[in-house]
């Protein structure tokens, strides 16, 4: 009987460990060829970041994280054309999460803001349908009776960027 | 045959008594090889005459009992009536058998290997390995977000200034295998940082944004955190291979133009 719990007590304890280790951290080898195969996207990024930090007010800021939104999906295409089911999955979370918590606080803080038919209405219009455009793009990418559409975590992925496409009222 | 050769044949003699025919011309018209062989023939005549005792009957057993008891190095097993043949087909089979049929398998394993190989037909099937996340994209996703939610200058600074510090932390720990064109592209990155966003923002920034305190703690921190990031890059330019020097150089520069910056 104590051998029993000792041996239940020592598994949960390893199980503990091991879960609290995070994630195995990347080989060199790892390291470069996501360097190479990311380069464009990491340019892409700090430039919108850049803009977003020039972004003087919700509309502008809403326009660059669009862009962001844009560079994702950019490379969410490519990775699609290559029928890289992990990238496109990493991708369209990553999508998912710059539309969720940058773009969409901001679209809806800059629409209670501005003047209707003013300048920045227009703008914010145009935010809209861009950000509508970029997510039937990534529809597109991934047809529905590709081998990519049927892969799981790839559904999950652009079931939650279809979420995101729904609250978005042109 | 000279007399050492002839010494030693009738050294190694049966019974060196008894000169064998092809030695006896020579022995009888040598007389040191003579007196070799009487010598030789008496002390054989000697040695059978000294006394052998008698072993004890049962002194071979004793031996065989201490060799197997009580420590047994040495077991000693009792053969019983047929039991040794009884265990020969075994060890047969067990080793020599087993040699033949593993290498026969092996043999087999090959011929069919090779076969396969060479026979089949279409596209050679892929392995995709899966593809790893990059914690830098995603440490860039996490500030481009961060700063959608900024909107007064000294959060901007820190994130930008956080931004900066993952450029350079990610170009020093590639430093020493990325490709040096990868390495120039991140250091010029670092540079649109410092030079686009963090020296704009100084420019940019409204006279009362911030207090006097305030600003002054900010623009310390952020002094300390470039100057920090110059002395990195340039302590492992000394260490890494000469095409990696260039970038690590740059980014040093950048740091300490944009620690200029800060600095009262």
């Amino acid at each position: 009987m104590r051998r029993v719990v000792f041996t239940l007590v020592t598994g949960v304890v390893v199980c503990a460990w091991a879960g609290a280790q995070g994630p195995t951290p990347l080989s060199p080898a790892d390291q470069v060829k996501l360097l190479k195969m990311n380069r464009i996207l990491i340019g892409n990024l700090i430039d919108d970041s850049l803009a977003l930090a020039n972004a003087g007010n919700e509309t502008e800021r809403a326009v660059a994280c669009r862009k962001t939104a844009r560079s994702l999906a950019n490379a969410l295409k490519a990775a699609a054309h290559d029928e890289d089911a992990d990238r496109v999955t990493e991708l369209a979370e990553l999508m998912a999460r710059v539309m969720r918590d940058g773009l969409m606080p901001n679209l809806d803080a800059a629409t209670r803001l501005v003047q209707p038919n003013s300048p920045q209405a227009a703008q914010l219009a145009e935010v809209k349908k861009s950000a509508l455009g970029d997510l039937d793009d990534i529809a597109a990418a991934v047809p529905l009776d590709s081998k990519l559409a049927g892969n799981p975590k790839v559904q999950e992925s652009l079931a939650g960027l279809a979420q995101i496409k729904s609250r978005i009222v042109p | 045959m000279n007399c050492q050769a002839v010494q030693r044949t009738i050294l190694i003699l049966p019974d060196p008594r008894h000169i064998p025919e092809m030695l006896r011309d020579h022995v009888v018209g040598c007389v040191g090889c003579r007196e070799w062989a009487q010598q030789v023939a008496r002390l054989e005549g000697l040695l059978t005459q000294l006394p052998v005792p008698p072993a004890p009957a049962n002194k071979k057993q004793e031996l065989i009992d201490q060799l197997a008891h009580p420590e047994p190095v040495i077991i000693y097993r009792a053969t019983q009536p047929g039991g040794e043949r009884a265990g020969q087909p075994i060890r047969w089979f067990m080793h020599r058998p087993a040699q033949l049929a593993g290498g026969l398998a092996a043999a087999v394993l090959l011929a069919v290997g090779g076969w396969w190989l060479l026979t089949r037909s279409g596209p050679t099937p892929e392995t995709a390995l899966p593809t790893p996340r990059d914690p830098f994209v995603e440490k860039l996703v996490r500030q481009n977000i961060a700063l959608a939610h900024a909107s007064k200058p000294t959060e901007r600074l820190q994130l930008l200034g956080g931004l900066a510090d993952a450029i350079s932390s990610q170009t020093r720990n590639l430093a020493r295998v990325a490709n040096p064109s990868d390495l120039n592209e991140l250091a010029a990155l670092f540079d649109k940082v410092i030079h686009t966003g963090l020296a704009r923002q100084v420019e940019t920034m409204p006279d009362h944004a911030l207090t006097l305190t305030e600003k002054q703690e900010l623009y310390s921190s952020l002094a300390q955190k470039l100057g920090t990031l110059a002395t990195d890059a340039e302590t492992l330019a000394h260490e890494v291979p000469p095409e990696a020097k260039p970038a690590l150089q740059k980014i040093a520069v950048s740091a300490r133009e944009g620690q200029k910056k800060f600095q009262p």
